[in-house]
């Protein structure tokens, strides 16, 4: 079992609906994107279009985030997903550093609202108590709904279907499937950190 | 008789005591603010997340490492002015060092858990080797100073001080991640700019007189050798093969952090050595020459820190101001150092000679 992503760059039409179905699952605070779209514009007029590209934790096989932590709170599953214990993580912010794809966010307060002066909404209270104060964290392919057998809430959101997951291993999932058919690449596959999120078109 | 120089002496630090108690103080409010709010009270964010308090412990470290080398090189007779001062080195190096690993816990999210590196520690990560560089430079150094030393001691201190200066400097170079410090001259630089920093204390205590004439001389010779890999390392990346180093490198030499780069360069090297040369020996401009070599390291370490992590991967460049907190914060880590070092000349009990 090796859950992995693959992302079709021509079908993203840069919505961030998983922007928002991320933080409305993961209740991250201000400031912190387990996921985004990052949105560049390539060519020039009349040519000139826009690139989508979503980032998340490419959930590496080699995770340079895991090596650096000092107190092995950070870990490989065995369903390939790395997983940030909230409850070892010391808060150095290495992991940060190491990451080639900037997946990993410090939760700095968990009383920051998102309407400033308001405080806390009881949506916000109650999901920001699933976090620390002080540590890091990242996506985990909502490791939650998918033991409850569902999908990821970016990939259950995205209106263009731009994303299918499934298991890497498992040479008939529909994600094993595009990489072959589509050529999928990883982003940055010079850093060999072995990504489980691929990209194509 | 003994006891009225002691009295003597406790007078005249006392000014020192209190002054530095005060900066003592705004560092420990600042802490405190920062433990209450959170973390946003820092100029650091998501992607420069090391930033003055990270550049004030490279600094300290690598200036402890530094001073107990030189300790070290007066015992085993390569810089025999040095001998008679090795209490004075040893206990500033030793202050350098708490006040580093303060300065490691002020910037944790979870200081209380720093022990984990004890119990459950991940030795692939360089942070851990530092930790434990750090505790084993501590351990050597205060044997070094309170016990009767010996040239194994002295050898052994030196040895773990100078690989805690290149592991410092390995933390940033492995971290594949950052490209710009994805670099291995970064612990070379590192063990110069220790060395560096603790010829220009000696310089700053001593004046251009005793073990600070050497202080001088080496400072004359270390610091174009910053400067020249300085040069080095921005042809490299620059003219590299990895864009993003390269990118970050134009922002830090031809980009918004331009003026701080070559002020950098400026304020904290050539200015230096430029008084070190006309000036001579006076007292003054030498020791006006040690502060501006100290404060050029620490810039150099904070501008290395910050390029790296300003240009986020495919993003917009973020930006990185180190905030009112933080500046206190870092005052007060420095009075600490400092204050140790006048506390600890006052009440250690030291050690003869080899």
């Amino acid at each position: 079992m090796r859950y992995g992503m693959v992302i079709s760059r021509k079908r993203c039409i840069g919505c961030d609906a998983c922007t928002v179905a991320c933080k409305q699952q993961n209740g991250t605070g201000p400031g912190v994107f387990w996921r985004k779209v990052v949105k560049q514009e390539h060519g020039t007029y009349p040519t000139a279009r826009y690139v989508f590209t979503p980032l998340l934790c490419n959930q590496c096989d080699e995770p340079p985030c895991r090596d650096v932590c000092p107190v092995k709170a950070t870990t490989k599953q065995a369903n390939g997903i790395v997983n940030v214990d909230a409850d070892k993580c010391i808060g150095c912010r290495y992991c940060q550093n190491a990451c080639p794809y900037g997946a990993r966010y410090f939760v700095s307060s968990t009383s920051k609202e998102y309407f400033p002066g308001k405080g806390l909404t009881p949506f916000e209270k109650v999901a920001y108590a699933k976090h620390q104060e002080g540590t890091v964290g990242k996506c985990n392919f909502c490791e939650s709904r998918l033991k409850a057998g569902q999908q990821p809430a970016c990939v259950q959101t995205c209106p263009a279907n731009a994303l299918t997951f499934g298991d890497l291993d498992d040479p008939n999932s529909d994600a094993s499937k595009l990489i072959a058919e589509r050529n999928a690449l990883p982003l940055k596959p010079e850093a060999n950190t072995k990504p489980n999120v691929f990209y194509f078109g | 008789m003994a006891t009225s120089v002691a009295m003597q002496r406790a007078s005249n630090d006392r000014p020192w005591v209190i002054g530095l108690g005060v900066l003592v103080v705004i560092g420990i409010i600042a802490w405190i603010v920062q433990l209450a709010v959170g973390f946003d009270v820092l100029g650091v964010g998501q992607s420069v997340s090391w930033g003055a308090y990270i550049a004030t412990f490279f600094l300290l470290a690598g200036t402890g490492s530094g001073l107990v080398v030189l300790a070290a090189s007066g015992d085993l007779g390569v810089l025999p002015d040095f001998q008679s001062h090795r209490s004075s080195l040893l206990t500033a190096a030793l202050a350098c060092y708490v006040a580093a690993g303060i300065t490691v816990l002020m910037d944790i999210g979870k200081p209380l858990r720093a022990l984990s590196m004890i119990y459950s520690p991940n030795f692939k990560s360089m942070f851990v080797w530092d930790f434990y560089f750090l505790a084993l430079s501590v351990i050597l150094a205060a044997v070094y100073l309170l016990r009767t030393p010996t040239k194994n001691v002295a050898v052994c201190a030196a040895a773990a001080a100078t690989i805690l200066m290149l592991v410092e400097g390995w933390i940033l170079s492995v971290s594949s991640g950052t490209p710009l410090w994805h670099n291995s001259l970064i612990p070379v630089v590192f063990l110069i700019e220790g060395l560096l920093t603790a010829c220009a204390l000696v310089l700053m205590r001593q004046g251009a007189y005793g073990p600070g004439s050497f202080a001088r001389r080496a400072l004359l010779f270390l610091l174009p050798v910053v400067f020249v890999l300085s040069f080095v390392e921005m042809l490299a990346v620059l003219y590299g093969a990895d864009a993003e180093a390269a990118a970050a490198m134009g922002i830090l030499v031809g980009g918004s952090l331009a003026p701080i780069y070559w002020a950098t360069l400026v304020i904290g090297i050539v200015a230096p050595f430029a008084l070190l040369v006309w000036a001579g020996k006076a007292v003054g401009m030498a020791r006006v020459a040690a502060v501006l070599a100290i404060a050029g390291v620490f810039a150099a370490k904070l501008n290395l820190l910050v390029a790296g992590r300003i240009l986020p991967y495919l993003q917009e460049q973020v930006g990185y101001g180190p905030s009112i907190v933080e500046i206190a914060g870092v005052i007060g880590l420095l009075g600490f150092a400092a204050l140790l070092y006048v506390l600890g000349r006052r009440y250690l009990p030291v050690s003869g000679s080899v």
